[in-house]
């Protein structure tokens, strides 16, 4: 999947980061996964693992952040947890649910020495 | 040791160049549609309905985004549409610079309406903004009304949802308001339509659609 494409676009960051800050290598890469990000920490992970050979992030870790996927009611501002799904509200019963999360996959920090 | 901030999106790149499409769009006045949807649900054949309801009045391009082969357009080209096929060789997305290598050489202002056919692939897609104005996922009856649920995150960036093979509601078990529920729980207020492409039914109601896309671009 595309995983591994952004895997290279972390790479690709990390590597004009480089460029900027001049280290020698890096430890630990520190992202944060948005609920509606669409990815697999999992295989992101993987995938990294295949991107970061003979490089300077050769032995970086990742360390994700990952949101929590939440369902507010729009009726009575209960929340609930969006996993499996819930379709109606646990306490008032609504089907008027909202999932609430961001898009978003950022670089949050990086370590390196 | 040391900590560098980045604070930098993933996707940085492609949104760069979503943003430079979107200025070429915006500089020719096309209105540019990104369809979304699991493969199978009808993304080419509302697009044949479509071509039938509006090539005559509207100047329409297609961007045909598929894994492999160039059938999509083929299809699209013998119901009168001009097409062209991006092939991702299995890429599970359209991305920003696959558009931009192909509108390179297009001359934009000669159309009124883009409409891009993504891959048929509910999550990655809704990431890979293409620069385009509105989107708007396409999801089939026969996919069962849980999807919305599922993979909320094509409806969650939807500017509309189209609910295709309403023909075959009375053969399926099938809740359209759960769907909608659903969909509207990834996306507040998302207008829904309902369509056939074997009946025609509800194509006209997408077309007005499109028409009011295609005004709005043009002021
Ligand atoms: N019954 C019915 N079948 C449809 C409808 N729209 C598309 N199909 C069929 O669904 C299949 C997939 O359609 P296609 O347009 O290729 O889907 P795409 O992969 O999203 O482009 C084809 O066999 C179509 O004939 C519809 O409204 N009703
Ligand atoms: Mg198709
Ligand atoms: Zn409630």
């Amino acid at each position: 999947m595309h995983e591994l494409s952004l895997a290279q676009n972390i790479m690709e960051i990390v590597e004009a980061e480089r460029a900027e800050h001049g280290f020698e290598r890096v430890h630990e890469i520190r992202l944060k996964v948005g609920a509606l990000s669409g990815i697999d920490p999992q295989a992101l992970e993987l995938a990294f693992e295949a991107v970061r050979e003979d490089t300077c992030a050769a032995e970086a870790t990742i360390e994700i952040d990952a949101e929590p996927r939440v369902v507010t009611c729009r009726r009575c501002g209960a929340t609930m947890d969006a996993d499996p799904g819930p379709v109606a509200c646990g306490s008032c019963g609504s089907t008027d649910l909202d999932l609430q999360g961001s898009t978003g996959l950022d670089i949050v920090s990086l370590e390196v020495d | 040791m040391a900590d560098i901030p980045v604070r930098k999106s993933v996707r940085s790149r492609n949104d760069e160049i979503a943003a430079e499409n979107r200025g070429r769009f915006r500089e020719a006045g096309l209105c540019v549609v990104n369809m979304l949807s699991s493969p199978g649900s009808g993304k080419t054949s509302l697009l044949e309905r479509t071509a039938a309801h509006m090539k005559d009045r509207l100047r329409i391009l297609v961007i045909d985004g598929d894994v492999e082969t160039e059938r999509d357009a083929d299809r699209l080209r013998k119901a009168g549409l001009e097409a062209i096929q991006i092939q991702t060789h299995g890429s599970c997305h359209l991305s920003a610079a696959m558009i931009a290598e192909q509108i390179a050489t297009v001359d934009l202002s000669a159309y009124d309406l883009l409409l891009i056919e993504n891959i048929g692939n509910l999550v990655c897609p809704s990431n890979y903004d293409l620069g385009e104005a509105r989107r708007v996922v396409v999801a089939s009856t026969t996919e069962g009304d849980d999807k919305p649920i599922k993979y909320p995150e094509a409806y969650h960036t939807a500017d509309l949802c189209v609910l295709n093979k309403v023909d075959l509601l009375p053969y399926l078990p099938f809740d359209v308001a759960a769907f909608e529920a659903g969909a509207r729980r990834a996306k507040a207020g998302l207008p829904i339509l309902q369509t056939s492409c074997t009946t025609d039914s509800g194509v006209d109601a997408w077309c007005r659609w499109l028409d009011d896309q295609v005004r709005a671009a043009e002021a």
